[in-house]
């Protein structure tokens, strides 16, 4: 848990995004805390770069530290948190025989029984 | 294989001494030995022991200095007998894994190889020694520290061993290319006067690096110039292997630069257990991975690749190596001589161009997924920009102007707290971004006015139209698919639209979004699309018509971002 009370809006958007990346990898509460502190440091450059093997604290420019990670999935090949986005890059599988297995989008969301013509 | 295994190659450094004073000597006056605490065999005992406590496997032990020949008759004897042993016992592992079994290697000026000759042969030591070309250069330049020649005693020394155990390499630089000509006789000598087998010599290229300014690398059409002119003087001759070979090897495939991040694999260990990537990051805390006394090995491994990763990382991968059909085979290079040079690709970029192309190693005949792979691997902050598109959907849009717009990157745009975002089709783009809203947000969706013209026999009956799905799935329809539950489709005419500027209509979302808040899901993002009514149509159209189509575009094609509502921090927790 982060264990400090977010008193704005801007903190309380850090904290979820925080929570949320605890969905894709196993973090202590110690790095989780650090991961908070550090994206609220400077709110328009730092973000944390995830992969599958590491995480990157990285300042806008360069990734300054890094620690291994373990992933909870293989759903994703990146995660980029910062202040403003939480971004996915979804696991791409490279396949023969045609088709595509991995767009971007989030999940099945076709819905074309709904033709509404005015 | 054994899959909880790894295996690595092993550059040891028993002494950092040396018996030569050669003067563009990289280590400088670092060739000295330190007083240590730690015997040089007990330090490669202990280290291989505790690496392979944590299934890390030396499978490649080479001796390098300093010089390993300044160490006494018994060290060296020992130490070459541990690894002979350490070879034998582990026989079956490295086959079984695919290994060949070596034999004890050394690197060496060969200036004292005498001296050891006789553990040299009990243990069939391979030596691996370094000449310069042309020989007149290495008495200028390779001496003693009395600055006495050295050439003479070496060429005497390498008649004392069989010409399948040594082989020795030429380091070029502009001070060498320059009388190629009797670079060129001189390996005519070596290869008719002494027992050294020509066809398996090589060639190094230099680079400016603590030369003490004597030497100065070739620029790269020098080195192809150099290439070039050995396979003109030695193609169809009797080193037309090596020439076609060994020469170059190190400028191919199979050297330690063909590894995405070769902290993965190369270690150099000191006397005193300390550990670096190789004898360019040797003494550079850029690549100084821990040491073997005092750090676990699985943060000296850590610390190996994630230094590889940040010294990759230093300056940007340059574009021609992102578009290069090469990359597979290259990696962009050493990273040490890139951040030297201060340049992003291998410094021998175009010899090894040419040398690919005279090898016949083909362009990657799909390089977008292998640079996925290595984005992925080395550079994960470029990842997202160079993803892998769904060609036979592109193909499709490409084949139907009237697809055009559906799928246009162009076309919308949302700010959300001061930031704009350009949206792209949800099933063309290879990334999630999603937006975290607080009731407070800024909220406003920018369309392109000519969007609403498209397609469209009565522009003014046409409407912008929004598509609000929760992150929520359930099954419906006839397929019974899990799909995002859909929340509403709201839809604003043309004339209704409030113009931003000569360009864009807007549209301020937040009272929309504020509408449904019950609706979003908490755990998943939910998702926001957009389009016209009279592009939607189309897409239907599109896909009643063509099953390929529909194949390829299951999913709603629209351009989207997703995002969370957040209401309060409790809930949120």
């Amino acid at each position: 848990m982060i264990n400090k009370a977010a008193k704005t809006y801007n903190e309380i958007i850090i904290k979820k995004k925080c929570y949320d990346l605890l969905k894709y990898i196993y973090l202590t509460d110690d790095e989780l805390n650090k991961i908070y502190d550090f994206l609220l440091k400077d709110k328009n450059n730092n973000k944390i770069i995830v992969t599958q093997n590491s995480l990157f604290y990285n300042d806008g420019k360069n990734n300054i530290l890094s620690l291994p990670i373990v992933p909870k999935n293989g759903s994703f090949d990146k995660l980029e948190v910062s202040c403003l986005i939480f971004t996915i890059v979804p696991h791409y599988e490279p396949h023969s025989g045609g088709g595509f297995s991995s767009g971007g989008g989030s999940s099945n969301n076709n819905n074309n029984n709904n033709n509404n013509n005015n | 294989m054994d899959q909880d295994l790894r295996f690595i190659h092993l550059l040891y450094v028993p002494t950092m001494a040396c018996n030569m004073a050669c003067k563009y000597c990289y280590l400088e006056d670092e060739t000295k030995d330190i007083k240590c605490n730690y015997k040089a065999l007990d330090t490669l005992k202990y280290a291989i022991d505790k690496f392979k406590s944590s299934n890390v496997i030396p499978f490649n032990i080479s001796l390098h200095g300093g010089e390993v020949t300044v160490l006494s008759k018994e060290e060296f004897h020992d130490i070459i007998e541990f690894i002979s042993n350490y070879y034998n016992s582990n026989k079956e592992l490295f086959i079984r894994n695919g290994f060949k079994v070596l034999k004890p290697h050394i690197k060496t000026n060969i200036l004292e190889l005498d001296k050891h000759i006789d553990t040299i042969r009990e243990f069939e030591v391979t030596v691996s020694g370094s000449l310069d070309l042309p020989l007149r250069l290495h008495n200028i330049y390779r001496v003693t520290k009395g600055g006495a020649k050295t050439l003479d005693r070496i060429l005497d020394n390498i008649k004392l061993i069989d010409n399948t155990h040594i082989k020795v390499s030429s380091t070029i630089f502009k001070e060498h290319f320059k009388y190629i000509d009797e670079i060129v006789d001189d390996i005519k000598y070596l290869d008719e006067n002494t027992k050294l087998d020509m066809n398996d010599f090589n060639f190094m290229i230099g680079f400016d690096y603590n030369s003490n300014g004597i030497l100065h690398a070739l620029d790269e059409d020098e080195m192809v110039e150099f290439f070039d002119y050995m396979h003109k003087k030695f193609d169809g001759t009797n080193l037309d292997k090596g020439v076609n070979g060994a020469w170059f090897n190190e400028f191919g495939p199979d050297y330690c630069t063909n590894c995405d991040n070769c902290g993965d694999k190369f270690f150099l260990l000191e006397k005193n257990g300390d550990i670096y990537s190789c004898v360019r990051g040797q003494k550079n805390k850029d690549y100084y991975y821990g040491n073997i006394y005092k750090d676990e090995v699985s943060d000296i491994l850590r610390n190996a690749h994630n230094k590889i990763m940040i010294n990759h990382n230093k300056i940007p991968m340059s574009d021609e190596c992102l578009n290069c059909k090469y990359l597979y085979v290259c990696k962009t290079g050493c990273p040490f001589v890139k951040n030297t040079y201060m340049t992003n690709k291998s410094y021998t970029c175009k010899l090894q161009q040419k040398l690919y192309e005279s090898r016949h190693i083909e362009e990657d005949p799909e390089p977008e997924i292998f640079r996925y792979h290595y984005l992925n691997v080395m550079h994960p902050d470029l990842l997202d920009k160079y993803g892998i598109k769904n060609k036979e959907l592109i193909d499709l849009i490409n084949k139907d102007a009237n697809l055009k717009y559906i799928y246009d990157d162009n076309t919308f745009k949302v700010i959300c707290d001061g930031e704009e975002y350009p949206l792209e089709s949800q099933i063309l783009k290879n990334k999630r971004d999603i937006l975290y809203l607080t009731e407070e947000s800024e909220f406003v969706v920018k369309v392109r006015k000519s969007l609403l013209d498209e397609l469209s026999e009565y522009p003014e009956n046409n409407s912008l139209t929004i598509i609000l799905l929760s992150g929520d799935s359930i099954v419906y329809g006839d397929e019974g698919r899990l799909k995002q539950r859909h929340i509403m489709t709201h839809q604003i005419y043309k004339g209704s639209l409030s113009t931003l500027d000569d360009e864009y209509y807007s549209v301020d979302l937040m009272p929309l979004i504020k509408l449904y808040k019950k609706e979003y899901s908490k755990e998943f993002p939910n998702n926001i699309l957009f389009t016209t009514n009279d592009l939607r149509n189309y897409h239907y159209f599109k896909q009643k018509n063509n099953a390929y189509y529909h194949i390829n575009a299951i999913n709603l094609p629209f351009q989207n971002i997703e995002f969370y509502l957040l209401e309060d921090v409790e809930n949120d927790q």
